[in-house]
């Protein structure tokens, strides 16, 4: 079984350079916690929750207005493709503590597979 | 208008598209909820194409255009006091008035052809509008300042709306058929689907706050069940930055 058999959330994404005030109001907005983060070429590079804006922006006094996404993202991160093995992809989420990965097409993010969806996949 | 606006203004004119419709009839609650959101994520996404472009992008054309109408209608609305007061002293007043909305039309007329594409059914439409307006400025009781006033501004603003609704519909319809064609293709759920209620209806003003109460399944308010705080400490595998 296959990644592109399981239903993913589409993808939630910010450019490198888009301020954190701008991704705040993305994560406000959507009631996802985590937003990924896609370099030019649509490709996913980090990832930033709302926990990280407040440990690495709020809690240190720093103005949001002047940081950008790719200076408070965690990376590097797991990335799959939809042709990834549904199993394989559950273990290393499990090994690495993920609760959601970026899934790519043609190195593109087209979506979000939660460990939700691959154990409803896993149970089938 | 921003996308928010946008997408809920035309999500339930969408839905009474009789192809659309098709798509949704016999679908569970589950199954209608999710394809709402697809056209939701469609209807957003061809926003952020088009129609984002047309009113947020080259502000001066539109700030040029505001100025014109606005002046125009000043110098229309005198032109008509003293044409049927003065008989008719009132005529040049008005000309500047029509040049200066015909100058505003076809501002707006440029910049519609510079976001979408402008087909000739749609130029005839708003050619015989703009014509029938600076035809109604002659008419008493300032009709033609009235129609200039509604919809001076909005027929170019509506008509790249509704190629961008237009535009969402068919990327809505054309995803449903590629399902259907081919259902090995990722099932995937559009990210407006998990859309936060609490801050999509709320103007900047009336943001505050909110105080949400546990409640059990009587209704009655508990204390939510407490965890030592220092049982969660950061485990940060990643690194912080570019």
């Amino acid at each position: 079984m296959k990644i592109k058999d399981c239903t993913l959330i589409g993808a939630f994404k910010c450019s490198e350079d888009e301020s954190i005030v701008d991704v705040a109001k993305k994560l406000r907005g959507i009631n996802l916690r985590h937003i990924f983060v896609v370099d030019k070429s649509d490709f996913p590079v980090g990832i930033i929750s709302v926990i990280d804006i407040n440990n690495r922006v709020v809690a240190l006094g720093k103005d949001p207005k002047e940081l950008k996404a790719k200076d408070i993202m965690s990376k590097p991160i797991e990335v799959y493709d939809l042709q990834d093995d549904v199993q394989a992809v559950y273990d290393k989420m499990i090994e690495k503590m993920r609760v959601m990965c970026a899934v790519t097409k043609d190195k593109k993010m087209i979506g979000i597979i939660t460990i939700h969806q691959l154990l409803k996949r896993l149970e089938k | 208008m921003d996308q928010e606006k946008f997408v809920k203004q035309y999500i339930d004119r969408a839905r009474k598209n009789e192809k659309v419709e098709l798509e949704f009839r016999g679908l569970d609650k589950n199954k209608t909820r999710e394809a709402r959101a697809q056209l939701e994520g469609f209807l957003a996404y061809a926003y952020d194409e088009d129609a984002k472009n047309y009113f947020e992008k080259d502000p001066l054309g539109r700030y040029v255009s505001t100025f014109l109408r606005a002046s125009g209608g000043v110098m229309d609305g005198l032109g008509s006091y003293f044409f049927w007061t003065a008989g008719g002293a009132g005529f040049g007043l008005k000309g500047i008035g029509l040049l200066e909305k015909t100058l505003a039309d076809k501002i707006d007329y440029k910049r519609d052809k510079k976001y979408i594409d402008v087909d000739l059914s749609d130029k005839v439409k708003l050619g015989a509008e703009t014509v029938a307006e600076r035809a109604a400025a002659y008419l008493p009781l300032f009709a033609g300042e009235i129609a200039d006033l509604l919809r001076g501004r909005s027929k170019h603003d509506n008509l790249v709306l509704e190629y961008t609704a237009e535009k969402g519909v068919n990327s809505f319809l054309d995803y449903r058929r590629r399902l259907k064609e081919n259902p090995e293709q990722a099932n995937v759920i559009p990210v407006e689907y998990f859309r936060n209620p609490a801050y999509a209806e709320e103007t900047e003003e009336e943001k505050g706050p909110k105080i949400v109460k546990i409640v059990d399944v009587k209704g009655e308010e508990q204390e939510p069940a407490t965890i030592k705080i220092n049982d969660y400490k950061a485990k940060d595998m990643r690194k912080t930055g570019s």
